[in-house]
């Protein structure tokens, strides 16, 4: 289930539900502000995110799991997520490389030139 | 303005081109040249793209910083005061003769709107892309420019009097689209700026500076003012440090900046393929130069590790999906290849660079001389060809402009081999029309260049003018050579020229004394108006046929083989004996036809008189014949008595009904003489004819006495002397030019101030008198405001009064001085005059 993936800060956040549920929205607000440094918004919207993958929900206020950490950690399939935004990053951004096609030959290629030069 | 503005991006764009090329060439060829150096090089480009401003130098590689050129204006004006007319009555010449020159057809219309107009020239650097593209948009230009009827003339270029209203409208739409093009760039950015910020919220701060994301495949700086470094939240823990380390080196190179200035640049430029390359390059420059200044100084085993770094990075792995390679991104062996290279560059490769570095910043920010228009075209010395010089031009006074044009054309001419110095052109520029608002004139130099076979070559040049903030501009200049004229045509568009100098010897004089000098043969065409008007107008193909008007003016008819005649009005100056040509006219102007018919009538009387009635008429224009004092014709012949000599059959005639129709009777023989028989009643009374051999020559020589009016308050008589030449009847003048420039010569003064009082001495250094001045301050002395001729015991007397002027010039009029200056006259043959004994003598008043 690709649903389940999450990137690891997503799973950092998830982490901190799971050890503090339940627990009031505006608490969590707060906790991820000291953690995370994030806005009120940018909490929301992780929740959110969490919400409709049916790992955690938030009902009335409260922020309750709905998986358990264990039920998701076995879910997970090890495929990560979408990398999105490499093909749209803005053009006038640096980027530090770029995810590449490479075939067998050419990695083994690299490989050989990185660890034969002393 | 935006026209105008989108050009100029348009020119930088194409200089910034070539520049572009040469370094990807260089980058090309030089590998393993420094990246950091072609990052410079990039930086030089930007500069290029950005400053239109440059500085002219003979290295230039650049063929042009101005490839496109547009004069005019995109806008409409605002509203303008009225359209004058021209503000002043000397136009043409100073005798108030207008040139009804050819060239008035390219009179500005006076409209209410004022139409926008622009023109577009090409100037790339390269002669034959020039000519021709300039050629086709000339012709382009020209329809719309002819097809839109009246035309208010804005500020055209000196090499084009055409414009296109079509033209501002495309390079207009044009001009939008671009614009379009822009904001295409800006809305991108924008919408993938805020897409990337909505991720980046969901961001975890490492340290400070740093941070962690879930949706990002890759690192990345974000942000100008305080720039983030942004991480994957996947990336492997011994990753981090050569990232860092990679993306730290981004910061202290201020690539966040140069990246986004590079897009700003692409999205101006965004038109030109050479400026996408340039980018494109330039991103992987950075990235390059990046590496290299980060495994500057470590060792292998950090290279290995930056390397493999590298290389894990860019793998798709752990269910990452991989794309084709980027919008300028290099490949990731390109980069792992550079980083273990771990030859430093060489010295001398640095250097190289270096140089090469100075060398693009010179040859490419610069750019090429103009100074003369690089494509002005060719002069060819034909009529009607001009070439333009390209530079506008200012003066500050007519006078400088004249200077500047005769000057300039002597030069040429003396280039040319034609004249050995600027004093053989004669000439200066006159005013033939003014107009508008700002003031719009049109000047004209005829400069006429005697060779020294006594030849005659006059060179034309029409200008243009603005006239503001007491400036002249140069508008508009066209230049050619007179002649020859063949047609009906050429002649119009000739017109006269006017040998006029505006100083007060009058250039018929000049010339035809500078003609006399090496020619005399050439010097005797001048001497009649037919033959003068061929003569100065190289007129061809015809013939010519001559009526005079009077002495001094002549009506002559140039008819061409093609069987059209064109009709000069020649006229001298008083005194003068060479003819030059006055005014054209049109066939079948109104003006011509009236003239022509007094001119006519004139002559037809001059030739129906019949000598033996004359001798029988006995009406005298003493009884009160004059038409204007009210008297009546009653002459038989319509002619009566001047005046006669008592014991000769000599007698001198006027017709009453013409007062230019003056004939001499000596017997039988009838001579006309086309005087002006009005002119010899002023002041004097009736007219005296004497007679005497003055010059002792065996003949009989009459003279007699006319005045005129030559000024206020200003008479200038003239005596005339017939004498007879190889049987022919010539009438001579001793008129003001003659006897001034005597007087000139003999007589000097002194002005003594503790006396208030002038000294004249006569020319051998002889103290003439010394007179008291009546006035109270004393400024020069001159002669000639009123002068007489007296017969007085038979022979001719010329007096003059002194006057003094309070002021050396300007100022006051004259006061008389009491000075008296007389000289019997004497006439020794041959047309030539003397004042023989000048004495001076106290005026009592």
């Amino acid at each position: 289930m690709s649903d389940l993936e999450l990137g690891a800060i997503q799973t950092e956040f998830a982490e901190l539900i799971w050890e503090k549920e339940p627990v009031e929205s505006g608490e969590l607000v707060k906790l991820c502000n000291v953690k995370f440094g994030w806005k009120k918004s940018t909490t929301y919207t992780v929740l959110k995110t969490l919400a409709e993958k049916g790992i955690v929900k938030n009902e009335k206020g409260t922020v309750t799991a709905v998986m358990s950490r264990e039920d998701f950690y076995a879910a997970r399939s090890g495929h990560v997520v979408d990398s999105m935004f490499q093909g749209s990053l803005p053009a006038f951004v640096a980027a530090f490389v770029s995810r590449q096609k490479l075939s067998e030959e050419e990695i083994d290629e690299l490989m050989q030139i990185i660890n034969e030069s002393r | 303005m935006l026209n105008t503005f989108f050009v100029s991006i348009l020119n930088m764009s194409i200089s910034a081109g070539w520049m572009i090329l040469v370094i990807m060439g260089f980058r090309w060829l030089f590998q393993r040249v420094p990246r950091r150096m072609i990052c410079f090089l990039w930086a030089l480009v930007a500069f290029r793209l950005i400053v239109p401003v440059s500085i002219e130098s003979k290295w230039s590689l650049i063929p042009s910083v101005e490839t496109f050129q547009v004069e005019g204006k995109d806008t409409l004006d605002a509203p303008m005061a009225e359209w004058g007319n021209p503000s002043v009555g000397d136009n043409a010449d100073s005798n108030g003769n207008l040139n009804p020159g050819s060239l008035m057809d390219q009179q500005v219309s006076v409209s209410e709107t004022i139409v926008p107009v622009q023109t577009l020239r090409v100037n790339s650097g390269f002669e034959t892309i020039d000519r021709i593209t300039n050629d086709y948009l000339h012709a382009a230009m020209q329809e719309d420019f002819d097809a839109s009827g009246e035309l208010t003339g804005l500020p055209v270029s000196p090499a084009w009097k055409s414009g296109s209203r079509d033209f501002v409208a495309i390079l207009n739409s044009i001009a939008y689209c671009w614009l379009a093009g822009i904001v295409v760039f800006f809305v991108c950015a924008l919408w993938s700026y805020t897409r990337l910020r909505k991720i980046i919220r969901v961001s975890v701060k490492k340290r400070e500076g740093v941070f962690f994301c879930d949706h990002i495949a890759t690192p990345f700086i974000l942000g100008f003012f305080s720039p983030k470094i942004y991480l994957p939240s996947s990336m492997e823990e011994d990753a981090l440090k050569y990232v860092l380390d990679h993306e730290m080196a981004h910061l202290k190179r201020k690539d966040h900046w140069w990246k986004l200035l590079g897009y700003w640049l692409l999205a101006i430029h965004w038109f030109n393929p050479l400026v996408w390359a340039a980018y494109v390059l330039f991103c992987r420059d950075i990235e390059l130069a990046c590496d290299e200044r980060v495994v500057a100084d470590k060792d292998g085993g950090y290279r290995k590790a930056y390397a493999m770094t590298l290389l894990s990075c860019s793998m798709p792995g752990k269910g990452i999906a991989a794309y084709p390679l980027a919008f300028g991104e290099t490949s990731v062996k390109k980069r792992i290849l550079s980083v273990m290279n771990k030859r430093k560059p060489s010295f001398w490769i640095s250097m190289f660079g270096v140089a090469f570095c100075l060398v693009v910043a010179v040859c490419f920010l610069t750019g090429p001389k103009t100074g003369e228009d690089v494509t002005s075209k060719k002069s060819e010395e034909k009529e009607g060809s001009m070439f333009s010089a390209g530079e506008p031009r200012t003066f500050e006074s007519t006078m400088e402009l004249s200077q500047f044009y005769r000057g300039k054309l002597a030069g040429k001419l003396m280039a040319e081999g034609k004249i050995r110095d600027e004093s053989c052109l004669y000439g200066t520029l006159f005013r033939i029309d003014s107009e508008g608002y700002p003031l719009i004139q049109c000047w004209r130099g005829d400069f006429t260049m005697i060779t020294d076979d006594g030849q005659l070559q006059v060179y034309r040049t029409d200008i243009t003018l603005e006239y503001k903030n007491d400036q002249y501009t140069l508008k508009e200049e066209k230049e050619y050579v007179l002649g020859p004229i063949r047609t009906y045509q050429e002649a119009m568009e000739v017109g006269t020229v006017l040998l006029y100098d505006g100083q007060e010897e009058y250039l018929c004089d000049v010339i035809a004394d500078a003609i006399k000098e090496r020619n005399e043969k050439a010097y005797e065409k001048l001497c009649s108006p037919d033959t003068a008007a061929e003569f100065l107008l190289h007129l061809e193909g015809g013939y010519s046929e001559c009526m005079l008007a009077s002495r001094n003016q002549a009506l002559v008819t140039y008819t061409f083989d093609s069987g059209e005649a064109v009709h000069y009005l020649m006229r001298r100056m008083s005194g003068c004996l060479a003819w030059q040509v006055g005014m054209l006219y049109e066939e079948n102007s109104e003006a011509r036809d009236s003239y022509l018919e007094s001119v006519l009538s004139l002559n037809d009387a001059m030739q129906k008189v019949n000598a033996q009635a004359l001798r029988g008429e006995d009406v005298c224009m003493n009884d009160n014949l004059i038409p204007w004092q009210g008297g009546t014709e009653t002459t038989k012949t319509g002619y009566a008595i001047l005046d006669s000599v008592s014991g000769q059959d000599v007698a001198l005639y006027g017709k009453t009904s013409d007062s230019y129709a003056t004939v001499l009777r000596i017997g039988e023989k009838i001579y006309p003489l086309y005087i002006d028989w009005d002119s010899l009643y002023w002041g004097t009374g009736s007219p005296i004819l004497c007679a005497d051999d003055y010059d002792n020559d065996g003949d009989m020589e009459y003279s007699f006495v006319s005045q005129w009016e030559g000024g206020t308050e200003c008479y200038e008589e003239i005596l005339y002397m017939a004498d007879m030449e190889n049987g022919e009847l010539v009438l001579y003048e001793f008129g003001k030019r003659d006897w001034m420039e005597q007087l000139e010569k003999n007589i000097s003064y002194q002005y003594d101030e503790k006396q208030h009082s002038v000294e004249l001495f006569s020319a051998d250094g002889g103290k003439m008198g010394e007179y008291p001045i009546k006035e109270e301050s004393f400024g020069k002395l001159s002669f000639g405001e009123v002068q007489h001729f007296t017969m007085q015991d038979g022979g001719w007397y010329f007096d003059t009064r002194g006057s003094v002027r309070l002021q050396k010039s300007g100022g006051k009029p004259f006061f008389n001085s009491g000075i008296q200056i007389v000289s019997p006259v004497r006439y020794e043959g041959g047309g030539r005059f003397s004042l023989c004994g000048i004495s001076s003598l106290c005026m009592n008043e």
